[in-house]
């Protein structure tokens, strides 16, 4: 038994997380300032932070490892490599949380920091800083969440004949799992799941200290009224976070639209900052196009030519992942609104459910999925000889996605007045007038807005089923056709440039998506179905 | 007895409002039904209601023993202080939770859940903003399993009713408040209930609205067509109460009982500067500013 080292590789799984969590809140609030302060900041900043959330970490890998491992190399390139991942996982999320808190402090209060003059270091400190810390610490457990999902993926990885890895709980979990050490694994899982609960304690206490000190964040409320039976769950109120950080998203533009965002107003911005501002865009944009053209000039000609005559099948591929979301997201949806329905109807299940459910989700999937698979193979292969491949990548991908998409429902089911479940009641609406007329209108905007994280997630747990060396014994999981299969095999076989021609495919994709869709779905989820905006008084 | 202007609105604050008299004697009013004291509707006994105790804390009884009737054709009003209990008890009436003591009949019959028999108007209006007036009021035709064409035409006529003809495909948020609570008012009347509760349906509406929607509830919901036995009205206002009731309950107490019963004996439309008005006014504002005797 190895628990001296599981103790420390868990030790210093969670140090890295935290500091990279530190890292992205003060990157954070710079971004936010100065975003914030100019308007050409913000209208290249938003739009990318919000496209770049709904990448999934996994299609970093390639473009990492090219700028980590093989050109820094050694223990430290390992290191940045995982840290970059994690960084990836945890920022977007923070980052957005930052940009509307700052975007939202109340006009009074920054007539108060101009009034007195306060310069830009004590108008951050004293007013913007503190006001974004309930949301951004209610953003920490999702983030939290994230960051734990990859461990497995992105403290270790195998590139042609060699693996890099770097300290940490994911690293051993890795090679326990290979070595079939199942003593160790149990332990180091024990670890991973002592250190989840703790997180959401602390986290939780966290929450609920921020939003007592800090909280004049009233405008990212949703006025909850006592739904039909369990408003008053220990459970949800341990989690008024996300509420607050989804309800913020759908208040955003009504904020906005009013006009009474504090120091939005260009013409407040000192002369300094916005020339930070514009230097930092002009900066990343060379610093882009410089790495770009590098990468490009390092491919050979040849290479090239087969890279783009790949390219149609690599399309192919991607479209197959896409299916895959799609049935997984769908699925999800379909199992967190009836759930989600019958706990919103039922107290006591709910009393018992949502916190199992809680605790589930938060435990990262892909380190307790070989088990797993070890477990059920035998019986799944005889079963479904042609179709086991596809139902495990598909049980990975819900069990990693599940989670975002019952929470955003059950977040939705929760902000429903009662006055609504009363009329329902009233005129005997059965189950799929409910659903049809009421429910699903209702919840809408909070799936809407759960979209991104939803469909990463989604993408995550494909990414690591799809193709999955030695899973159980000498046992590869792999698919038929896929793009993250695509990655994973050319990364096993050290052809990183390929690799990362469909990583750029794919980022090229989700952006192209994220712009023309997500964000007409979320334009009509403010217009037509803000729920709050149901219920009359006054 | 002493009158203390401190518990609902001024006796005379109505009558200061110069719209208020001129419209009060409508046609509609004449043509409300008879109280029919032999018949009665909706009746509960020795009501209690307490909510599930909080940890730590035991159940205390928000109201005990209360003994509510409703007889053909009447309004019967609940006043009480803030926080006795009136939105629990409507929520009794209309089977939403369970009384901890004693039962509800409607018709002789028990009611165990909500249904379309007795409907219920909320305080908070409460429409859906997805849906325009008219699909608002076809969901109470939902359950009753008519054709859509019928559904569309019946919800029409309850929204023409109410004076919402030319609003039909407007949204709630295009609405004002008083066309907002006059589409949840077609939308019950559009369910044909036996019974409607009213929880201070006026109170977030305009002086204004709320004192022509006054005029006209009484008359809307007691005319031949209507399948109306009965209303349960909670309010705050005592001139409001003595405009529409036929008989008050008034509530008050820690746990909240029944401490008086009073009968309305106006004839309509009620003249709010009468002295008979406003001497029952007075009725009510004494009942509940006799000083509460708390242990
Ligand atoms: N969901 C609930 N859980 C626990 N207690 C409640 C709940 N709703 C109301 N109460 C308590 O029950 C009592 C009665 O509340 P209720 O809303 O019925 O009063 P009310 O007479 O309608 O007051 P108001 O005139 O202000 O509307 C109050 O003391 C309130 O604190
Ligand atoms: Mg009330």
């Amino acid at each position: 038994m190895e628990s001296v080292l599981v103790v420390l590789a868990t030790l210093a799984t969670l140090g890295r997380v935290w500091l990279l969590i530190g890292l992205s809140i003060v990157t954070g609030w710079g971004l936010a300032f100065l975003s914030i302060r100019s308007r050409a900041f913000e209208t290249a900043y938003v739009p990318l932070v919000n496209a770049f959330e709904s990448i999934p970490v996994i299609a970093f890998l390639p473009i990492v490892l090219v700028v980590f491992v093989t050109r820094l190399g050694g223990p430290v390139g390992s290191e940045l490599a995982a840290d970059f991942l994690v960084f990836d996982a945890v920022a977007w999320n923070i980052w957005i949380g930052a940009y509307q808190s700052f975007k939202t402090v109340p006009e009074h209060l920054a007539e108060v920091a101009e009034n007195y003059n306060f310069g830009v270091v004590r108008t951050l400190w004293n007013l913007f800083i503190p006001h974004s810390i309930p949301r951004i610490t209610s953003n920490l457990f999702s983030s939290f969440a994230d960051a734990l999902f990859y461990i497995s993926v992105s403290e270790v990885f195998t590139v042609g004949l060699h693996t890099y890895s770097t300290f940490g709980i994911g690293t051993l979990i890795v090679q326990f799992t290979r070595s079939g050490d199942t003593s160790d694994l149990a332990l180091a899982l024990i670890a991973i799941g002592v250190a989840v609960v703790l997180t959401t304690l602390l986290l939780t206490r966290l929450s609920r200290k921020a939003v007592a000190r800090y909280g004049l964040d009233t405008r990212g409320e949703i006025t909850t009224r006592p739904g039909p039976a369990n408003a008053r769950s220990r459970w949800l109120r341990a989690f008024g976070g996300p509420r607050r950080r989804i309800s913020a998203r759908l208040t955003r533009t009504a904020a906005e639209r009013d006009g009474r965002v504090g120091g939005s107003t260009p013409s407040r911005s000192g002369p300094l900052v916005k020339w930070v501002a514009i230097a930092i865009l002009l900066g990343l944009v060379a610093y882009l196009l410089y790495g770009a053209t590098q990468l490009i000039l390092s491919v050979p000609r040849t290479e090239w030519n087969s890279l783009f005559s790949q390219t149609p099948f690599l399309l192919l591929s991607m479209g197959a992942d896409y299916l895959r979301v799609f049935a997984v997201a769908g699925a999800a949806l379909v199992v967190s609104i009836t759930l989600g329905y019958y706990l919103a109807t039922h107290s006591r299940a709910s009393a018992v459910v949502a916190p199992v459910v809680q605790t589930v989700a938060a435990f990262p999937a892909p380190t307790y999925f070989p088990i797993f698979v070890g477990a059920t193979i035998g019986f799944l292969v005889t079963a479904f000889p042609f179709g086991y491949v596809e139902l495990y990548v598909f049980i990975l991908g819900f069990l990693s996605c599940f989670y975002y998409v019952f929470f955003d429902f059950w977040i939705g089911v929760q902000a429903i007045p009662s006055e609504f479940w009363e009329v329902m009641e009233n005129h005997e609406l059965g189950f799929r007038q409910r659903m049809r007329r009421v429910i699903l209108p209702a919840t809408f905007p909070y799936l809407v807005t759960g979209l991104s994280s939803t469909i990463n997630s989604a993408w995550a747990g494909i990414a690591i089923g799809e193709f999955w060396p030695d899973i159980v014994g000498n046992r590869t999981l792999v698919v038929k056709i896929g793009m993250m299969k695509f990655i994973g095999e050319n990364l096993a076989a050290g052809n990183v440039a390929s690799a990362a021609w469909v990583s750029l495919l794919f980022a090229v994709v989700v952006l192209i998506y994220g712009l023309l869709f997500t964000r007409n779905l979320m334009d009509l989820a403010r217009r037509r179905f803000v729920v709050e905006e149901g219920v009359y008084a006054g | 007895m002493p009158v203390a202007p401190t518990r609902g609105p001024e006796p005379t604050s109505e009558s200061r409002d110069p719209t208020t008299d001129l419209r009060n004697a409508g046609p509609l009013a004449t043509d409300s039904l008879e109280v029919d004291r032999a018949a009665i509707q909706l009746e509960c006994n020795r009501l209690s209601y307490s909510y599930p105790s909080i940890k730590g804390s035991s159940a205390k009884p928000v109201f005990q023993g209360v003994d509510v009737k409703v007889y053909k054709n009447e309004l019967v009003a609940i006043v009480g202080p803030t926080g006795a209990g009136k939105s629990t008890l409507l929520r009794c009436l209309g089977g939403f939770i369970q009384p901890t003591e004693g039962h509800v009949y409607l018709h002789g019959h028990e009611v165990l859940r909500p249904s379309s028999k007795i409907v219920l108007i909320h305080q908070s209006i409460a429409t859906f903003p997805w849906m325009t007036a008219l699909d608002n009021v076809k969901l109470a035709l939902t359950c009753k399993k008519v054709d859509e064409a019928e559904a569309e035409r019946t919800a029409g006529e309850m929204l023409d009713l109410v004076g919402l003809g030319d609003n039909k495909s407007s949204y709630p948020k295009e609405l004002s408040g008083g066309m907002r609570q006059k589409v949840a008012i077609a939308r019950a009347l559009a369910a044909s209930p036996s019974i409607l509760l009213m929880d201070e349906p006026f109170v977030h509406l305009d002086e204004i609205s709320a004192g022509e929607l006054r005029r006209e509830i009484h008359s809307l919901v007691f005319n031949p067509e209507s399948t109306l036995d009965g209303v349960v009205l909670v309010s705050h206002n005592l001139t409001e109460v003595v405009e529409l009731a036929d008989r008050v309950y008034v509530m008050s107490g820690s746990p909240a009982t029944v401490v008086d019963e009073f009968r309305i004996d106006l004839p309509r439309p009620r003249a709010l500067r009468d002295s008979s008005f406003l001497l029952d006014v007075d009725h009510l504002i004494g009942d509940l500013s006799t000083p509460k005797t708390t242990p």
